[in-house]
């Protein structure tokens, strides 16, 4: 008996261990099960909390919903425009030099555009307009001497078999690409040169100098077409959703923009080609006089002079449009008044008329609205003839209550930049036209205005305002 | 006049490292007088390119025959009298598909009158050189020939 109680009692004793044993281990797993769910599900927790607390209490609970994470809305970096161009200058090729017994190319030059993100674009050109200076002026770019799509355009013949359209552009990174294709590009006229001249040797001379590649083809070529075919291939009215006229036949969209803006006889679309990416912009350019009335849509005031604007649409390689642009520029500073409500467009006040005022509004396009702007697009006015495209679309700083505004409201990007010492009205016009022309970011033209100040739309902020906010990354 | 009668002993292998030395001479001489062409032009453009820009082109083959010429008498083999101009000659022949892969084609028709030329000058300084080498006399002991087996006698 003594042996088995003494057994009995050892084996009381092991199982004692094993269970206190296993208690720890389980305490252990239960608090760090708790730890983890109070830190994972800690609002819900103290929600529950609360009201097991409130039931328990008597009270009612009310106070104990779940606080919401904070709802944050857009900031003023989501209205922030595209990068700007922040240099632009042209270069005179020297293209024309005499090899031997042969004239080898022609004249002709390279439009470079910097831009604040350090990307550059090129164009090339006949370098006609091109000063001994290499300033840009509005004669720098010619758009009437690009092809329309079915006639080719003028033709850049750099000698050595290496020819261009007039208009042809390319796409760098950075600065020292561009010097790198440009390098690259006249050690191939070398040795084209060095070929064209000795046939049968050439070849070995211009391998054993290290054999250059052709330029790269240029990712963006520019056409232009007369106002009706423009139309037609660019807002796609042809297409099945369309309207027809009573005779059958497609209505076009009528650049005939309320009383503000209107396409002048002979006008032309400029369209710009992404070889690459297949997409398509259509630039319609819409001049207006400033003397608008009451109803207008641009400025209530006295406005003075000639009002430009264009409107460019673009389209994906499949047709969908993937961005809409609205242009304008006027001259003088004028507190007047945008759409319905009071907008300073310009310098302010009775500002001196030396200034001008450059808007851009950017609204991006895609699945999401792209029913509404298609929609927008073939839209008809009350007249039955006319888009409705008012003025104030340019500035979209407060909400409308027509759709598409408000949806510019929400979600496009406007730029608004101010220049000084405007020394040529009329070339620095036409220099804001051809950038339309080029589908350019407009900052400083420095052959005719210094761009003193650039703004964008920020957020919507007190009272649904969007207020306009330093662009320090354009122009500092 | 004995040379013509003497049997060839010129063997894949002596062929081999002639043409090796005649590449390396036709690299020499192209790639050579090509960067001494880039060099003149430098940044003076299309403009600045030399009347003497064919240099590459003849450097190269020249080069080529002369220096197979002169590993052939370095191996001390006793060349047949075409042994010469082949070891010069084929060279610019072999690299002709190369030029054509590297410029991408773009001499045209007018690669083979740049070749077939480039072959004859090899050729031509290749036989150039032996036949200076032959001029010149035995300057250089025939090659070794291995010793005969030892035999034994009793």
């Amino acid at each position: 008996m003594s042996m088995v109680a003494r057994g009995t009692r050892r084996g009381d004793a092991g199982v004692s261990t094993i269970e206190a044993l296993g208690i720890v281990v389980v305490a252990a797993l239960l608090v760090v099960g708790a730890i983890a769910a109070a830190a994972m599900y800690s609002p819900q927790l103290q929600a529950a909390l609360c009201r097991l607390t409130a039931a328990v209490s008597g009270s009612s609970g009310a106070a104990c919903a779940e606080s919401a994470p904070p709802v944050t809305g857009p900031d003023d970096d989501d209205f922030r425009p595209p990068v700007c161009m922040l240099h632009e200058e042209s270069e005179k090729y020297s293209a024309e030099v005499k090899v031997w017994f042969l004239t080898f190319g022609q004249d002709s030059g390279f439009i470079v555009q910097e831009f604040a993100d350090g990307s550059v674009r090129v164009t090339v050109t006949d370098g006609a307009g091109i000063g001994a200076s290499g300033a840009l002026t509005s004669k720098t770019f010619d758009a009437g001497k690009l092809g329309d799509g079915q006639k080719a355009g003028l033709d850049i013949d750099l000698g050595g078999g290496v020819k261009f359209s007039y208009g042809d552009t390319w796409e760098f990174d950075s600065p020292e690409q561009w010097q790198e294709m440009k390098g690259a590009l006249d050690d191939y006229l070398v040795q084209q040169a060095i070929i064209k001249n000795n046939p049968e040797g050439g070849v070995f001379a211009a391998k054993a100098m290290g054999w250059k590649e052709p330029p790269k083809d240029p990712q963006v070529g520019f056409a232009r077409v007369e106002l009706e075919v423009g139309l037609e291939v660019g807002l796609g009215l042809k297409d099945p959703t369309g309207t027809f006229d009573e005779k059958g036949d497609p209505e076009y969209f009528d650049p005939n923009i309320g009383l503000t803006l209107e396409g002048s006889a002979g006008t032309a679309v400029i369209i710009e080609s992404n070889y690459a990416t297949g997409e398509r912009s259509y630039t319609y350019e819409l001049t207006g006089q400033g003397s608008v009335e009451a109803s207008a849509i641009v400025v209530s005031g006295a406005a003075q002079g000639m009002t430009q604007g264009a409107f460019t649409v673009t389209r994906d390689k499949d047709g969908k449009v993937t961005e809409l642009v609205f242009n304008s520029v006027r001259e003088g500073g004028i507190s007047g008044t945008v759409g319905n409500d009071s907008f300073d467009v310009g310098g302010g006040g009775t500002k001196e008329s030396s200034n001008s005022t450059v808007t851009t509004t950017r609204l991006t396009v895609d699945a999401s609205n792209r029913a509404l702007v298609d929609r927008w697009l073939t839209e008809r006015n009350d007249y039955g003839v006319a888009l409705s495209l008012p003025f104030s679309a340019m500035v979209p700083d407060r909400p409308s209550d027509d759709p598409f505004l408000q949806h510019l409201y929400e979600k496009a990007t406007t730029s608004v930049i101010t220049y000084h010492n405007v020394r040529d009205k009329w070339e620095f016009e036409a220099s804001v036209k051809k950038g339309w022309e080029f589908g350019f970011s407009i900052t400083g033209e420095e052959a005719t205005a210094d761009a003193v100040s650039s703004e964008f739309l920020g957020a919507p902020g007190q009272g649904g305002v969007r207020p306009l906010i330093p662009d320090t990354t354009c122009v500092a | 006049m004995t040379g013509l009668r003497r049997p060839a002993d010129v063997g894949v292998l002596d062929l081999v490292l002639c043409w090796t030395g005649g590449l390396v001479g036709y690299l020499v001489g192209e790639y050579g007088t090509g960067a001494l062409v880039a060099a003149t032009i430098g940044d003076g453009g299309a403009a600045a390119v030399p009347s003497w820009v064919w240099l590459p082109w003849v450097a190269g083959p020249l080069l080529c025959g002369v220096v197979a010429a002169v590993v052939l008498v370095l191996l001390r083999a006793r060349p047949a009298w075409w042994h010469w101009p082949l070891v010069g000659g084929l060279v610019p022949l072999a690299a002709a598909p190369v030029t054509w892969f590297v410029t991408l084609g773009a001499a045209g028709g007018e690669l083979a009158v740049g070749v077939l030329v480039q072959v004859l000058l090899a050729a031509c300084a290749g036989a150039a050189s032996g036949a200076l080498a032959r001029a010149g006399g035995r300057l250089l002991p025939a090659r070794r020939q291995p010793d005969a087996p030892p035999t034994y006698s009793s």
